[in-house]
């Protein structure tokens, strides 16, 4: 079977690099579009350090040209099946590839004090207070990512809201340079009201933006 | 206390990173992944180790759904 890596231009040359198989990650070209592989004997263990592994490999392959990460683990059962997929999206994906080259992918993570610190907090409340608790809380987070989005938006070339289990997450699409700028709108908004904490992580291949239609799913 | 940036070696960032890539990239043929049979057995399991709690709810419902 083939462990799929990342999708990149067909015209990258591809850096020598071992895979979580323990063999050397391959090239399968199509017209526009390679997809980056590894023929494996049997899928991959699907734990933290192999995803993190492949996640290295693909970071690799996207300093030396544009990369779509493919979703982790994720196989196809031999080279043709491959080359299958490369002749259905390889134009969709080179599309997105020359809209993506040069970008990276960076998170923001938001908080701040008047939202609770733990699940326990919201169960020690009961019927309509814990409703109308709930709801100024999800009001308050869509008004602080709108504004997030808003201050990012000056510095990124596109934002998707990710799922956040406290506070706001934002992915942000940028140049690799833009970093100290995102850092900078980010501490005025940090700046501007008490208790509030952000967080970048990144920059990273464009992990949440392979797909406009798919991205804005999520 | 300014804006932190996380980098892969903290524990904030892994969580993002991992997130990325197990619920970020793309799908290619449906998300056909680890074989035919065992295909939600192992995502299931793999997101219960990295993934945030709100998206493991939703993934144990979508696979119960799927039970039959």
């Amino acid at each position: 079977m083939m462990l799929l890596y990342a999708v990149r231009p067909a015209e990258a040359e591809t850096p020598e690099l071992v895979g979580l198989c323990g063999r050397e990650i391959e090239t399968v070209r199509g017209s526009e579009a390679a997809l980056i592989a590894e023929e494996c004997p049997r899928a991959p263990e699907p734990n933290r350090s192999m995803a993190l592994r492949y996640y290295e490999i693909v970071d690799h392959l996207s300093r030396s040209a544009a990369v779509l990460p493919v979703r982790f683990p994720t196989v196809l059962s031999d080279r043709a099946e491959v080359g299958q997929e490369l002749a259905r999206r390889g134009s969709q994906w080179r599309r997105r590839l020359d809209e993506l080259h040069g970008l990276a992918e960076m998170v923001v993570r938001a908080t701040w004090p008047d939202q609770p610190t733990s699940a326990r907090d919201a169960e020690q409340s009961v019927g309509s207070a814990y409703l109308r608790h709930r709801a100024a809380q999800v009001h308050a987070a869509e008004e602080v990512a709108g504004e997030l989005e808003q201050r990012a938006r000056r510095v990124c070339r596109d934002v998707r809201q990710l799922p956040a289990a406290e506070g706001v997450r934002l992915a942000c699409l940028a140049p690799r340079t833009a970093e100290p700028e995102l850092q900078q709108r980010l501490e005025e908004w940090r700046q501007e009201g008490a208790g509030r904490a952000v967080s970048l992580g990144g920059p990273w291949p464009p992990f949440s933006f392979v797909d406009q239609r798919e991205a804005a799913a999520r | 206390m300014s804006v932190t940036t996380t980098r892969p070696s903290s524990d904030v960032a892994l969580i993002d990173l991992l997130d990325r890539v197990i619920g970020g990239g793309v799908v290619v043929s449906g998300d056909i992944v680890l074989g035919v049979a065992d295909v939600d057995l192992v995502y299931l399991g793999l997101r219960l180790i990295l993934a945030p709690a709100h998206e493991v709810e939703g993934t144990v419902n979508l696979t119960r759904g799927r039970t039959p």
